[in-house]
């Protein structure tokens, strides 16, 4: 019947169309035809009154600001979230420093975009450990209903689906998505992507997308293709062709040339916030040692322990390898006889029946049982009682935690637990107990993904890593973006221990750590693989006799490892020798002007 | 929408789909919903298949509304030390208001973490929602007055019940629609206009639903009326369609040429990059698969930036009314 109209597209003028959709005038004629069914007089009103206050009046503007209820963003994640949508077309590198929040940045862009309607489909491909927390943030933050895929019919059924790259690329996945096409697609720890010839690489650049997000922190790690790399997934041709490239910025492989023009076309793609421009206020960290002496019968145990494992030390020829268990005796023993006791039990079965070994370790059980308190836990409640606020408590054994559940729960303190192996519903609980009714949380695992536990401000360290990057993301839990106070931390240190020597290594070295782990997270992945590290300070330990020559090894080797991070500390004050990554950063430190008093406004 | 605006929105949204109001407060509204409402907000739609298989008496649920979270907070608090005072009173027996255990229903939030909002644990208690511009229970009660409100046949009633003996009510009958018109490249935006078009001259009204949306209208025909002449349908929407295009021509397009030429600029850039690749590659085969990339990204290109208005219906209806509006 609509036979007489004229056609539904038309030019409006050279360079607009103007599209009619009809799909109303059937249905109403069908209703008319049948008289019925009509729908309410109200509802009808109601209906229009929503869309007249859901209509977006203006290109820019930034609507989704109106529609956060959880959280207020921090000025400069809105001040990306605009720059990217209005400057960048919705293309764009997001860089910033690590804890700057560049998942709030995409989530902001995301949700502005979903309520403007020009995104209903995304694809999110993160690391398979960060799928669970990206759908998390997402529904809590933003309200936006992304799950996590697990089936394959998800792909096409739901809108928003967040995944892991490695799944995704596998077949039967792998065709889907590439058949989809995603109006946005956002790619976290996209410094994965740097090789064209990945297959990562080369199944990302298949997708067919609308907007694109890129987050990392390092855009660039070792080389400069890498840039060009990660750029030509988002807009081929930002820095020319393949040789103009190199023709026009590459001097070296790690040497670029003409940085004005090439901060000035990174600029167009790529935003990193920096936390020193921004001002962007952390709260004090305040470190606080507390030593211990242990009891005499502790002394006793841990002086027999340390005998005993310096004498497999030297009878298996100084081979640190296979003694390299047996040291975690001796700091087992600073934690609690729990824990030792545990690993004392195990080492005994394992233990040949006629081993004369097994008679030393048996004297061993003994001795512990001689011990009825425990210095260091009655300390910490001490320190908890004191502090009269939440606290988390770490500790690596997972026997001490044991027992320092029963030993608070004994003393009429609440306390949860919350360890690694423990599933993501379990973990949720925990911390949901811990927020809402438990005053302590006894943790054994720092690194584990997503734990955010910003609401809390004391952070007892019951015994401490021999990797300060573990103490720094043990602390890094609660101190980060969100954290209103200061920070307290304690360390509880036996003396005339190994613990006392790491404490002091740890935390006279640790100040100088900071400003470089602070700032890229390819140190902490690149300390983590250098076990290195631990092994040269067990055999400063073992090879030592006495406490001033341990001391001295400690140093020698902390040193050491500072001085192979050379332009970490250095290498920006001194513009010549620059860095690739240096460039980058000063690019885009350039391009987003942060005012300095942040919170101000928030 | 602040939250007054949207606290008497929702009041109207329940009115309308007939739920009982058991509790009306400026800070919050206690309501028993209606089968209408439950089946449109509380997501159980097997709960609803079983209740219509077995012709069994549906539950609907109970919810609080909060518009006000503070205000809400503090009014449960006195209730709770209320309550233990006249629980103290009378011995081991309490009392239970409306909105008995809303409180309680906050400590789901592990569900909540997951889903954004939790579903409710049980019928019987009433759970508690802050609701705000944004919030997905929000978004969920547009959309059902959207799916329940989209075309309408009304006719205007006559003041007294009756007209005089011998006199017939004269209707001017309309098409009405409520057009989105969006404004689409990279970037969008979007403008909203009520028309209506007048189905014996063809003459187009604008500011349709804001003239007529406090008239008393009903979809019973009353008695004694004599209805005018239709236009045909399609004579109408083109009538429509063409008062829309009008008003848009009449408006700034620099968006578009600029949204254009950012368009041409991406498509030149890919351009340079991709014309290199093909040349240097000597290989035929990886020649096609960088042809298929490039029309792929020249695809994206358009996508993503080419500047459009896209024009559809919010909702419509046929508006019989007794005075012709004019223009």
């Amino acid at each position: 019947m609509m036979t007489t109209l004229p056609p539904n597209v038309r030019d409006i003028n050279d360079h607009l169309q103007i599209c009619f959709d009809r799909d109303w005038c059937d249905k109403l004629a069908k209703r008319i035809d049948r008289n019925g069914p009509w729908d309410r007089w109200e509802l009808y009103r109601l209906a229009y009154e929503a869309e007249e206050a859901r209509a977006i009046r203006s290109f820019d503007d930034l609507q989704c600001l109106s529609h956060l209820q959880q959280f207020t963003p921090l000025k400069h994640q809105i001040d990306t979230a605009r720059k990217v949508i209005t400057g960048m077309s919705g293309r764009a590198i997001l860089a910033d420093e690590v804890g700057l929040g560049k998942t709030i940045e995409a989530g902001l862009i995301l949700k502005e975009y979903m309520i403007r309607g020009l995104v209903r489909r995304a694809l999110i491909l993160v690391p398979a450990s960060l799928v669970l927390q990206w759908v998390r943030e997402l529904n809590q933050k933003f309200g936006i209903p992304a799950v996590a895929q697990k089936k394959e019919y998800m792909w096409k059924q739901c809108d928003v689906v967040v995944a892991s790259i490695d799944t995704a690329k596998r077949e039967p996945h792998r065709d889907i998505v590439l058949g989809m096409n995603y109006d946005m697609l956002i790619i976290d720890e996209a410094h994965k992507l740097k090789n064209k010839k990945t297959a990562n690489y080369q199944f990302v650049s298949m997708i067919r997308k609308k907007y694109c997000l890129l987050l990392t922190a390092t855009p660039v790690q070792n080389e400069l293709g890498e840039l060009f790399n990660l750029i030509t997934l988002l807009k081929p041709g930002q820095l020319g062709g393949q040789s103009d490239f190199h023709g026009n910025y590459v001097a070296d492989k790690r040497l670029p040339k003409n940085e004005r023009q090439l901060q000035h076309e990174l600029s167009k793609v790529m935003i990193r916030n920096r936390r020193a421009d921004g001002g962007i206020a952390f709260t004090r960290r305040i470190v606080k040692n507390i030593p211990l002496r242990l009891s005499p019968e502790e002394q006793d145990l841990y002086d027999s322990v340390t005998a005993f494992v310096r004498g497999r030390y030297e009878e298996s020829g100084c081979d640190l390898g296979s003694v390299l268990p047996l040291v975690t005796l001796q700091r087992e023993v600073c934690s609690s006889r729990d824990a030792v006791f545990l690993t004392l039990v195990n080492l005994f079965k394992k233990t040949d029946e006629h081993s004369p070994l097994r008679p030393k370790i048996w004297e061993l059980v003994h001795k512990i049982k001689q011990i009825k308190a425990n210095t260091k836990a009655e300390k910490a409640m001490e320190l908890i009682r004191e502090i009269g606020d939440k606290v988390i408590v770490f500790t690596e054994y997972r026997a001490t935690q044991e027992y320092l559940l029963h030993f608070f729960r004994q003393h009429n303190l609440v306390a949860v637990p919350y360890r690694g192996g423990m599933n993501r519903g379990k973990k949720d609980w925990m911390m949901d107990l811990f927020r809402g009714r438990a005053q302590i949380l006894v943790a054994t695992e720092a690194g584990g993904e997503g734990i955010n536990l910003q609401f809390c401000n004391h952070i007892i360290n019951f015994d401490l890593p021999w990797n300060p990057m573990r103490v720094e993301q043990r602390i890094g839990r609660v101190h980060r973006l969100g954290q209103e106070h200061d920070v307290l931390i304690y360390n509880l240190a036996t003396l005339d221990t190994i613990e006392e020597h790491i404490v002091n290594l740890l935390h006279e070295k640790i100040q100088m750590f900071e400003m470089v782990i602070g700032e890229l997270d390819d140190i902490l992945e690149r300390m983590e693989r250098s076990s290195a590290f631990e092994n040269e300070l067990y055999k400063v330990v073992l090879e030592s006799r006495n406490h001033e020559e341990i001391r001295r090894g400690i140093e020698h080797v902390g040193d050491r490892f500072i001085n192979r991070q050379p332009d970490r500390t250095n290498g920006r004050e001194q513009p010549p020798i620059l860095h690739p990554s240096a460039i980058v950063l000063n690019a885009a430190a350039q391009t987003s002007d942060l005012t300095p008093p942040l919170h101000s406004e928030a | 929408m602040n939250q007054e605006r949207i606290r008497e929105y929702v009041a109207r949204y329940l009115e309308a789909t007939g739920c009982h109001v058991l509790e009306h407060h400026p800070a919050y509204i206690t309501v028993r919903l209606s089968p209408e409402a439950d089946k449109a907000l509380m997501n159980r739609p097997y709960y609803w298949s079983f209740i219509e298989r077995t012709g069994a008496e549906p539950e609907t649920m109970t919810l609080t509304f909060v518009f006000d979270e503070e205000q809400f907070a503090r009014l449960q608090e006195q209730q709770k030390r209320g309550r233990t005072n006249t629980a103290e009173s009378r011995g081991a027996q309490t009392s239970s208001g409306p909105s008995e255990g809303a409180g309680g229903a906050g400590n789901d939030s592990i569900l909540a973490r997951y889903f954004g909002f939790s579903p409710a644990a049980s019928a019987n208690r009433a759970r508690h929602e802050p609701i705000s511009f944004g919030s997905a229970r929000l978004n969920q009660i547009f959309a059902a007055a959207k799916a329940g409100g989209s075309f309408v046949h009304l006719y205007e009633q006559p003041q007294h019940n009756r007209p005089a003996p011998g006199r017939l009510a004269t209707y001017t009958s309309y098409l009405a629609v409520n057009y989105k018109v969006e404004y689409v490249c990279d970037l969008k935006r979007d403008e909203l206009y009520s028309l209506g078009v007048c189905l014996s001259t063809g003459e187009v009204i604008d500011n349709f639903h804001e003239r007529t949306r406090n008239l008393h209208l009903s979809p019973k025909l009353p008695a004694h009326t004599h209805i005018n002449d239709m236009l045909s349908m399609p004579r109408a929407v083109a009538e429509l369609e063409l008062y829309i295009e009008r008003c848009v021509k009449a408006k700034d397009h620099t968006w578009a040429v600029e949204a254009e030429q950012r368009m041409y600029d991406e498509l030149d850039r890919i351009r340079t990059y991709y014309e290199e690749m093909i040349q240097n590659s000597s290989d035929p085969e990886e020649k096609t698969n960088i042809q298929q990339e490039f029309r792929a990204r020249q695809d994206e290109i358009a996508w993503q930036h080419k500047p459009r208005v896209l024009v559809s219906a919010v909702n419509c209806g046929i508006f019989h009314l007794l005075t012709p509006l004019q223009r």
